[in-house]
């Protein structure tokens, strides 16, 4: 054996996973107070809002700020969070980077498509993919949560097509649960396409399905019903909320490590592709200070290109903070969102379209692209990202929430040859 | 073929294209398939890690197997051409050992339990 010294890493695991579980139900506390202040404690205004977010076609954009009132989507977001948080639990997964990504990814899309009632179906799928499989569901769960990305077809088959009750419940967890089962296996292989470098890889996944299953919609000229909600509010209501929990969380990170800066260095120099697990390899204190710094820049984002303080922008800048502690921080997130910001400057779409707003924010599913490649590939990605978003929608119809990640996986994917053909060339090695 | 035996075998590739880029041109890769257990060695004779290679190795082993990361993203491990996934091969495999002896070369020997929920390491 080597006489090497070993110098044991500064975190153990297992504490820091115990540690960012604690901060998860902190998170659900957060959404939960928030949802009960905007309500002003009105209990019978929060189950009415419930169910109409229940029952409204969830086809995209359907903001719950507008359809409901912002009280009861941050109930409805709680509650979701509450069940992701219960099935890891359950699931004796450990909580780390993928864990944070996936239940703030949960609670933000659970103020615009995702609710307590559509989300089952999916989750039930994977839970067979796993039983069919005959691995523990454990292993599935990354899948499983972040495949909920369409439970806005359960939404539409069950409320939706006019199918008459109890089928259209029936036939809306069946439909749920079969594209749960599928985007297991499919989720795995689009992987390949773009070999990590869109961050929203399940979005990519759903975008398939999706674009499958609105070809079948209209092979059979089913309408679908869904319109769009897209509420108008300033920042007043929530980003004082916001801050002042992205700065709580930057506080904690430097309590619990007060190393932090040389950790939160390394983790800058990270490319953030696939798979960058902020909190197994840098701690759980660099990763908090960057959840919370990113928060900070994603609201100034919102901020200066004057977007609605609403149900999806606040969905994009959670989601953001939960993929950063998975891949995302300051230095590869700004080329992208530069590259869509320029585009959408450019092109006839302005900056003013919700579309292009939600897309300067989760254009940084491209981080990985920045970080490897540099920030001028980041910025082009970025630019083409915009592009493709403005149509990809159309294929799916707007059934995949992901609609991001879908154009960010064709994005990656077409991008990366390219940018790994001018590197080789440019090392002469070819 | 398990899943098992397919991951351990995308470890040990991965395993091997950080000893090409370390500078070995001679690897040699060993498997050893059990019911409950899986092994593999990975040995090149001809290189010597430098301290900061060998600590780097033991920390992205030092975590426990992540399942429910191996199981989604492992079909990374071994795509890419100049990129190295050694820490996603952290949350697949434990380190059982590393050798690293002048003279003898580098042997890095990881094992991974059939149907891996949690690590039976514990550190």
């Amino acid at each position: 054996m080597s006489n090497l010294t070993y110098e044991p890493p500064p975190n153990d695991f297992e504490t820091e996973s115990r540690h960012a579980r604690t901060a998860l139900l902190g998170f659900l506390g957060f959404l939960l107070a928030y949802g009960l202040a905007a309500s002003r404690f009105d209990l019978s205004a929060i189950a009415r809002g419930l169910g109409v977010i229940i029952v409204s076609p969830d086809i995209l954009i359907n903001d719950y700020a507008s359809v409901a009132g912002l009280g009861p989507a941050f109930i409805n977001s709680a509650l979701c969070v509450c069940v992701a948080i219960g099935i890891l639990k359950a699931s004796r997964v450990s909580v780390s980077g993928p864990a944070i990504a996936v239940v703030f990814t949960i609670a933000g899309f659970s103020l615009f498509g995702k609710n307590i009632a559509n989300i089952w179906p999916g989750i039930l799928g994977a839970y067979l993919y796993s039983v069919a499989s005959r691995r523990p569901f454990g292993e599935n769960i990354i899948v499983a949560l972040f495949g909920t990305a369409l439970a806005p077809l359960s939404s539409e088959v069950a409320f939706g097509l006019g199918i008459q009750a109890p089928w259209n419940i029936a036939l809306a967890v069946s439909v749920g649960a079969v594209v749960g089962f599928l985007i297991s296996p499919i989720a795995r292989h689009a992987l390949d396409f773009h070999r990590g470098y869109n961050l929203y890889n399940i979005g990519f996944a759903a975008g398939l399905i999706g674009t499958v299953v609105m070809s079948g919609f209209k092979a059979f000229d089913i309408p679908l019903s869904g319109g769009f909600h897209w509420a108008v509010l300033g920042p007043l209501p929530v980003l004082p909320g916001l801050a002042a929990f992205f700065v709580a969380l930057i506080v904690t990170g430097a309590i619990i490590d007060p190393g932090w800066p040389a950790s939160y260095r390394r983790l800058l120099a990270s490319p953030g592709r696939l798979v960058s697990d902020f909190v197994r390899y840098y701690g759980l204190g660099a990763t908090f200070v960057n959840m919370g710094a990113m928060g900070l820049l994603s609201s100034a984002v919102v901020l200066a290109i004057g977007a609605s303080w609403n149900g999806p922008i606040i969905g994009g800048v959670l989601t953001i903070v939960g993929f950063s502690a998975f891949g995302k921080h300051p230095r590869n997130v700004v080329p992208p969102m530069l590259g869509a910001i320029g585009m959408a400057l450019v092109s006839k779409y302005g900056i003013d379209n919700p579309a292009s707003q939600l897309a300067i924010l989760f254009a940084s599913t491209l981080a990985p692209i920045s970080g490897e490649y540099g920030p001028v590939a980041g910025f082009a990605a970025g630019m083409t990202h915009l592009l493709l978003v403005q149509v990809v929608g159309t294929l799916h119809g707007g059934l995949n929430l992901y609609n991001n990640g879908f154009a960010g996986g064709l994005t990656a994917g077409l991008c990366l040859p390219v940018l790994e053909w001018l590197r080789e060339w440019r090392r002469h090695e070819i | 073929m398990k899943s098992d035996a397919t991951q351990l075998m995308r470890v040990a590739e991965e395993v091997l294209k950080y000893f090409y880029i370390k500078g070995s041109r001679s690897v040699k890769v060993s498997y050893d398939f059990g019911d409950d257990r899986s092994f593999c060695a990975v040995s090149a004779k001809d290189i010597l890690l430098e301290a900061d290679d060998e600590n780097y190795l033991r920390r992205v082993f030092d975590g426990p197997v992540q399942p429910e990361i191996a199981n989604y993203y492992g079909t990374l491990v071994g795509r890419r051409r100049d990129e190295l996934e050694m820490e996603l091969v952290g949350t697949m495999a434990e380190l059982e050992d590393i050798q690293n002896e002048e003279g003898l070369g580098v042997v890095v020997v990881l094992s991974r339990r059939e149907i891996e929920y949690r690590s039976a390491h514990k550190r």
